[in-house]
């Protein structure tokens, strides 16, 4: 027998041999539940104009009372 | 082709939050991935957990998947790789029971239908599979239980397509190698 042969004669044990095999469908179906079912995380978004309106208020009111303070000391 | 384009609408979608088509890729892989597990670990609860540890990692990072130029099912089978990889290294460090001892039992379990002289040569075929260097393994896995070409093989294994090929026949050829060592063992020595 050649090596052509024996290659032929190999390759078709190999394709009688190595069948797909199925997973057990319990495992599918938990499985997709299982990652399918879990929250994803999700950063929220970050309201910068919020912080700057409360940085603002928060510099005003302390100018004001420094000069309230001032004004009446 | 169409499976082509519906995976990379579905991988857009499944990165913009959408589960229902990362549900739909889970479904269309996960035997693939499982058989490819299955076969490199020889063992149905690695390939299990092996699978599910591989669908979690790519749930996490499927939103950087669109950067790495392979198809999806290219990036699944490397995923499945790493962690096959990581697998027989820590296996190794804790130097558990040969591998060759546990196939026979598993390949029993899933062809019940075979003859026993079938299931001798299937356990001999696989036996002189695991003997192979990993990237052997993992070629003669992809082309003979998932069917793909030495192109899409290449793809997974970072190989030009001529490199597959050129690998596939020094595979073989070890193939034929190992099984003539199992069919023939060395007998010892009888000298007076």
């Amino acid at each position: 027998m050649n090596q052509e042969n024996s290659y032929l004669v190999m390759e078709n044990s190999l394709l009688n041999n190595l069948r797909p095999v199925q997973p057990r469908p319990d495992f599918i179906k938990n499985l997709g539940k299982r990652l399918l079912g879990s929250n994803n995380i999700y950063l929220e978004d970050r309201n910068h104009g919020f912080a700057f309106v409360l940085i603002s208020l928060g510099l005003f009111v302390g100018a004001l009372l420094v000069w309230l303070f001032r004004k009446h000391g | 082709m169409n499976e082509q384009l519906d995976d990379i609408q579905l991988i857009d979608d499944a990165g913009n939050g959408d589960n229902e088509a990362f549900g739909l890729l889970y479904e269309r892989y996960v035997g693939k991935i499982y058989n490819y597990i299955y076969y490199r670990t020889g063992n149905i609860n690695e390939a299990e957990d092996l699978t599910a540890k591989v669908f979690q990692r790519a749930f996490r990072h499927i939103e950087s998947y669109n950067q790495r130029g392979v198809p999806f099912s290219a990036w699944l089978y490397r995923i499945a790789h790493n962690l096959v990889a990581n697998w027989y290294r820590d296996r190794s460090r804790k130097k558990e029971v040969a591998l060759d001892d546990q196939f026979p039992s598993s390949f029993h379990f899933d062809f019940p239908e075979s003859s026993l002289e079938k299931s001798e040569e299937s356990e001999k075929m696989i036996k002189a599979i695991r003997r192979l260097p990993p990237e052997r393994q993992q070629l003669i896995i992809l082309k003979f239980v998932e069917g793909l070409s030495n192109s899409d093989i290449g793809l997974i294994m970072r190989k030009s397509e001529g490199a597959i090929k050129s690998l596939y026949h020094r595979t073989l050829e070890s193939l034929r190698k190992e099984i003539e060592k199992i069919d023939q063992p060395s007998k010892p020595n009888k000298k007076l």
